[in-house]
């Protein structure tokens, strides 16, 4: 597995530096060397649908940043590199891009278990990741920049919502899972938490399923006997990731389940996910992040049409009329650290890291964010989305202002 | 006695429903202004301004109500701060209490029902649609009335069997009301209704019976109580069997993707002996075919936009065996008897081609359009559930293995091939042309996975990578059966689909997938040949 990989990430570097960051990067016109951006993004495997947009979305911000004149007089250049999904290979080209590219920042990531597998080499090398999706939490280190919620400012604010009255009063719970450190460490937290609601452990089931899984025929049959069954409202916790998204979503419209019956909380469902699907029958289902882009403010406003010219200028293959908040987490991300290394006046990684306690940057999402001055968590809005028939998502749930990122769940020891 | 009591319920739903079109005139525009400005207000007024509509939809302003509810359900209806509300469809906005166009679509977001208030819509469209002029619509509704029977209105379900002059509906709408007469004080009613919920045995029944049974413990009588639980031992077997069924069908049709994806490789890595690591990648092309057919068929004849899956069966076929044949001209004939060198071409050339697609389509997944007969599934009963592309992938793949049975084993073709295969230098000297037939038959196997990549975009996702996935399942598949023997493909993808969905509901798929794998390295140390060992003489 490991060679093909291999091959298959030589390959795609060859075809992205040919292709992408050669006609894209002024090296005319600046004075000094370019400062180094890591991309560590998948562009091949089952990640490969999503990881290719923050690779884009970044890219497009690097010019950004460069067309105001880039930092400190320095333009930025984005180095891409291919992992190909292959958590281990993360490590590998994270190493790679810091020893031999030099650069000052990588920015990856989509699953945990490949930021897991960059957390020792960034912590060796002493350099930053920056890393754009929510995740379970339980974790803190200096060289990492958390840019999205822990689930405490995520997950739960949903799972409570859906057992709200207006959320429908779930009281038994599915939680069906790609099998790694995820979704494992959030149903753990649920346990926890609906402990502490009073749900008892029989309302409860847990199923994972293998990375890239998609015959989930028997699965969906067992949902609907499950809801069926005494005790109350049924939901289901998706945290399936990757290909296994649209298989499930594609399994449940066929096997006739309605949010009006099952409502399926999809944690880590983005509208890229619904792309090759017809959304009619999905309508009501959910999801929570940071950033819908139904959401209107002018800066979202710019950002979307910023990305859609992006998008039919360089003529990519993504959907130009789509944002997704892991774009938008990368997109603030670069800003935050082009706005530390100004501040900082050097693009050193310890440099950086004191600069960015306390920073604020603006949200599209229509929030001010904050770094938070201790633990390298962002300070975001949280919203609940519900998929609608145009293959994207309503804003069903805001919250007021940003919320108090909370890395280490006090559930997880009750489950 | 019964009679009776059906006279009594029917009074007085005679006397409800008079009251009701007395005060549900047909409404003038600012009557529906009046209503949707409630629902606009929130609150405990929107519930109270869906009831008015679904009133007013009965009486005689169905296609207003039945218009303003899809809108609401479907995310095509503004509440706006000055002015009417707004219904927007199709590009057209329209102002939701005249059905008049109003020019520009307003500035403010459509409605997003939360899930109570979707369910409560739900119900309150399947009220609506039972009164609708249209027999589908009535035939649909009354499919929900079953599932949503405790919250809908039951003067209205029995106005609806009243006015209802269609058998079906008729007969789905008497079962959901006699399940009703559970709550009833009289013992006969009450049986009837344990008959009736019998008679229609799943999960929701069961569950039905059980409250049932648990909440009346103590005040019921003891007929009520044998006959509950009789009924409850009807719905447990039907249910055993529905269960047994849906893991047989379940294994089935996933034996039947595993044969497709394998039947190819079978041919080329069973009878040609080539290691070809391409081979998902020929999937992969099939499945891209198909894109490209559909969009054409979508942009140049889209009154026959159903049919693509069809048209794309030969299509796929042919570039994935010409595709086929070119890497065979190209790469193959020079490694033949050399299986390492063969490995780490094949390797090469399938990584080459996932590239090619991504730099040619993107890494994402791609965009298909279900033909509407694909869609869904039936109940066939107590649940049992059968999806209509699970059943597509099945008939497709019994489809190919019987034609490449056919091709390899009755015709002139396939005894050269097997010819040529089995003794291949006794072939030569005969005159067979060993160079075409292997060609011919690489192009075959090619093909063949192009098909499988034609069915597997009804089931799962494509993009560039998904080969990857198949190629390793499709190598297990034909080791297992034994290589050169379709025979042995297909029973060992019938065998590994089974067991697969047996292990699976009960120890989860990550285990089902370790016993799957071990219980082939076992085969393996046993029978090295796999399952169906063809006789030959290497």
């Amino acid at each position: 597995m490991n060679r093909r990989n291999f091959l298959s990430a030589v390959g795609s570097a060859v075809v992205a530096a040919s292709t992408t960051s050669l006609p894209k990067t002024a090296f005319a016109g600046a004075k000094a060397d370019p400062v180094n951006i890591g991309l560590l993004f998948s562009q091949s495997g089952t990640m490969a649908n999503n990881e290719s947009l923050l690779k884009d979305i970044a890219l497009m911000t690097i010019d950004q940043i460069n067309a105001k004149g880039g930092v400190l007089g320095r333009k930025l250049h984005g180095v891409v590199v291919d992992p190909g999904s292959d958590w281990p290979m993360y490590a590998q080209l994270g190493k790679q891009l810091i020893l031999s590219d030099k650069v000052a920042a990588i920015f990856g990531c989509w699953t945990s278990v490949s930021r897991k597998s960059v957390l020792p080499v960034v912590e060796a090398q002493d350099n930053l990741l920056f890393y754009p999706l929510h995740f379970e939490g339980q974790e803190q280190s200096k060289n990492i920049v958390y840019l999205n919620s822990p689930p405490s400012s995520s997950v739960l604010p949903a799972v409570e919502y859906l057992m709200s009255e207006q959320g429908g009063e779930a009281k038994r719970f599915f939680m069906l899972g790609s099998d790694y450190v995820w979704p494992r460490t959030i149903n753990k937290m649920l346990k926890g938490y609906l402990k502490t609601k009073g749900i008892p452990d029989s309302a409860l089931r847990e199923h994972y399923v293998p990375f890239g899984y998609s015959n989930f025929q028997t699965l969906v049959r067992e949902i609907k006997a499950f809801a069926a069954q005494p005790g109350g409202q049924a939901i289901v916790v998706l945290t399936v990731v990757g290909d296994s998204i649209p298989a499930m979503f594609k399994e449940a419209i066929n096997q006739g389940i309605r949010a009006t019956d099952i409502p399926i909380l999809g944690l880590d469902v983005v509208d890229s996910d619904l792309e090759g699907l017809d959304t009619k029958p999905l309508v009501g289902h959910l999801s929570c992040w940071c950033y819908f882009q139904n959401v209107a403010t002018p800066l979202n406003t710019q950002l979307k049409s910023d990305w859609s010219k992006y998008v039919q200028t360089n003529k990519l293959k993504h959907r130009p009329d789509m944002v997704i908040d892991p774009m938008v987490s990368t997109y603030m991300g670069l800003n935050l650290w082009a706005q530390a290394a100004k501040k900082a006046k050097s693009v050193a990684p310890t440099a950086v890291r004191k600069a960015l306690a306390g920073m604020t940057v603006a949200d599209p999402a229509g929030y001010t964010a904050k770094m938070d001055a201790s633990n390298q968590y962002l300070w975001r809005g949280d919203m609940i989305g519900s998929i609608n028939a145009k293959q994207g998502f309503d804003i069903l749930w805001k919250s007021k202002d940003i919320v108090k990122p909370i890395p280490f769940s006090p559930y997880i020891g009750k489950a | 006695m019964t009679g009776f009591w059906y006279r009594c319920v029917w009074a007085a739903v005679s006397i409800w429903i008079g009251a009701a079109a007395a005060s549900a005139a047909p409404l003038t525009p600012p009557q529906r202004l009046a209503l949707m400005q409630d629902f606009c207000a929130g609150g405990a007024a929107q519930r109270t301004a869906i009831d008015r509509l679904v009133s007013v939809g009965v009486a005689d302003d169905h296609d207003w109500s039945a218009r303003v509810m899809t809108a609401l359900r479907n995310g095509g209806f503004v509440c706006r701060q000055s002015g009417s509300p707004v219904i927007i469809g199709s590009g057209v906005a329209l102002d939701a209490s005249t059905l008049q166009p109003v020019g520009e679509a307003p500035a403010e977001l459509p409605y997003v029902p939360s899930i109570v208030m979707m369910r409560a819509l739900a119900v309150a469209s399947a009220e609506l649609d039972l009164f609708s002029p249209k027999t589908e619509t009535r035939r649909a509704a009354a499919a929900q009335v079953d599932r949503k029977f405790a919250a809908l209105n039951p003067a209205l379900v029995e106005r609806a069997l009243a006015n209802e002059h269609d058998a079906d509906i008729k007969r789905t709408l008497s079962v959901a009301l006699a399940k009703r007469g559970l709550n009833s004080e009289l013992p006969a009613e009450r049986l009837k209704a344990i008959a009736a919920v019998a008679q229609v045995p799943s999960e929701t029944s069961r569950t039905l019976l059980t409250n049932f049974l648990a909440d009346h413990k103590d005040t019921l009588d003891p007929a009520s109580v044998r006959a509950t639980q009789a009924a409850l031992r009807t719905i447990d077997e039907w249910l055993l069997i529905g269960k047994v069924c849906s893991v047989l069908f379940s294994g089935l049709s996933y034996a039947g993707i595993l044969l497709c994806a394998a039947l190819g490789l079978s041919i080329v890595f069973g009878l040609l002996g080539v290691i070809n690591l391409a081979h998902g990648e020929f999937i992969m092309i099939g499945a891209y075919t198909t894109f490209v057919v559909e969009r054409l068929m979508q942009a140049h004849l889209p009154g026959m936009f159903n049919a693509y899956i069809f048209v794309a069966i030969p299509v796929a076929f042919v570039v994935c065996a010409i595709c086929g044949m070119l890497l065979e001209v190209c790469v193959i004939r020079f490694l033949y008897r050399r299986p390492l060198e063969t490995l780490l071409a094949t390797w090469a050339v399938s990584i080459a081609l996932i590239k090619l697609v991504q730099i040619t389509f993107g890494s994402q997944n791609v965009e298909f359009i279900t033909p509407a007969f694909l869609n869904g599934g039936m109940q066939m009963f107590a649940g049992f559930f059968i999806t209509w592309n699970r059943i597509f992938a099945i008939v497709l793949a019994l489809g190919i293995f019987a034609t490449a049975y056919g091709l390899i084993r009755h015709t002139r073709f396939g005894l050269l091939i097997r010819a040529t295969t089995q003794r291949r230098d006794t072939a030569r000297s005969l005159g067979v042309p060993a160079e075409r037939i292997d060609r011919l038959a690489f192009g075959l196997g090619a093909g063949l996975a192009g098909l499988a990549g034609v069915v597997l975009t009804q089931i799962t996702s494509v993009n560039p990578s998904m080969g990857t996935s198949f190629v390793v399942d499709a190598f297990m598949v034909v080791v297992l059966g034994g290589a050169g023997s379709l025979v042995g493909t297909a029973v060992s993808s019938l065998a590994l689909g089974e067991i697969n969905q047996v292990i699976e509901p009960l120890y989860g798929a990550v285990a089902a997938k370790v016993a799957v794998l071990v219980l082939i390295v076992l085969i393996i140390q046993r029978r090295p040949q796999g399952l169906f060992a063809l006789k030959t003489r290497v």
